[in-house]
């Protein structure tokens, strides 16, 4: 056991939670079940790094009794550390600036993404044995790219009031125009 | 069905509301013009199509599989791509 456990220590995961229940603010109950509990699940891993021939399999795995041992050990502070949220929702940040209301829907998600960030790294920190080791990487390239895509997107829209979107006013009356005639045709 | 929908495209309501192009104008007919099989023309209307799909296809392969260093290259990838979308925009604006 305490073999298999320099190994997993040495890949990144670390399997073992003793110093991480000194971490968790948790009731003395809790940690003996805990003590119950981890057993099993420890021994299950070690037959996995028995033949580590396919190691992505067992780093999924390795990953699936984690997120059971979070579920176990702390009922009360959410599993997922949001890596993967802020990771997609900062490449859409610049993505968004293409599509569907451009300069106001992209910097709206790199917000998001910027706001999950420092409490998902505070979670990371608390008890970082049970989450990925890969998951403060995704939090911080998604923090970066949140503010890059932020300050893309400002620097776009300086630059299309300079270039035309002066001339944004001189198009309001035709747009009121526009849309006085569509009110008309509805009738009212 | 090609045909149908670039006849039918979806408007852009920044380009309907101020008369200008907005930074992914053109995505669409790139992606027409790429799912003809037309790379050089697509690459032609919106350069940017390509390093796009290609980010998110391997965000969604990094998401699933976690690679050591995927996040380092979302975010080359990333900085790509709004270098190419910022410049694109720029010669479209000014030139």
């Amino acid at each position: 056991m305490d073999t298999n456990n320099k190994n997993l220590n040495q890949r990144g995961f670390s399997e073992e939670n003793e110093q991480s229940d000194e971490l968790i603010p948790s009731p003395s109950i809790q940690s003996k079940q805990q003590s119950s509990f981890q057993a099993p699940v420890t021994s299950q891993s070690a037959g996995y790094t028995g033949n580590s021939s396919n190691t992505s399999d067992t780093s999924n795995q390795q990953y699936n009794n984690n997120k059971q041992q979070s579920h176990r050990q702390n009922q009360f502070i959410v599993s997922s550390p949001n890596s993967g949220a802020i990771l997609t929702l900062g490449i859409l940040s610049l993505v968004m600036l293409c599509c569907c209301g451009p300069f106001l829907v992209g910097p709206v998600l790199g917000i998001i993404a910027i706001a999950l960030a420092p409490s998902a790294i505070r979670k990371y920190y608390e008890n970082p044995d049970i989450y990925k080791p890969g998951s403060l990487s995704n939090i911080k390239a998604g923090r970066t790219c949140a503010i890059i895509g932020i300050s893309i997107g400002v620097i776009l829209f300086m630059f299309w009031l300079l270039g035309s979107g002066l001339n944004f006013f001189d198009n309001i009356d035709q747009f009121e125009k526009i849309y006085k005639e569509a009110w008309d045709e509805m009738g009212y | 069905m090609l045909d149908f929908w670039g006849k039918h495209m979806i408007p852009c309501p920044f380009k309907l509301l101020t008369g200008h192009d907005c930074p992914g104008c053109g995505m669409q007919r790139a992606l027409i013009e790429l799912l003809k099989g037309d790379i050089k023309s697509s690459f032609l209307h919106y350069p940017a199509l390509i390093p796009i799909i290609i980010m998110f296809g391997f965000l969604f392969l990094h998401l699933k599989f976690n690679f050591k260093h995927g996040a380092q290259i979302l975010k080359y990838l990333f900085i790509l791509n709004a270098i190419m979308i910022s410049v694109n925009y720029l010669y479209k604006l000014f030139f």
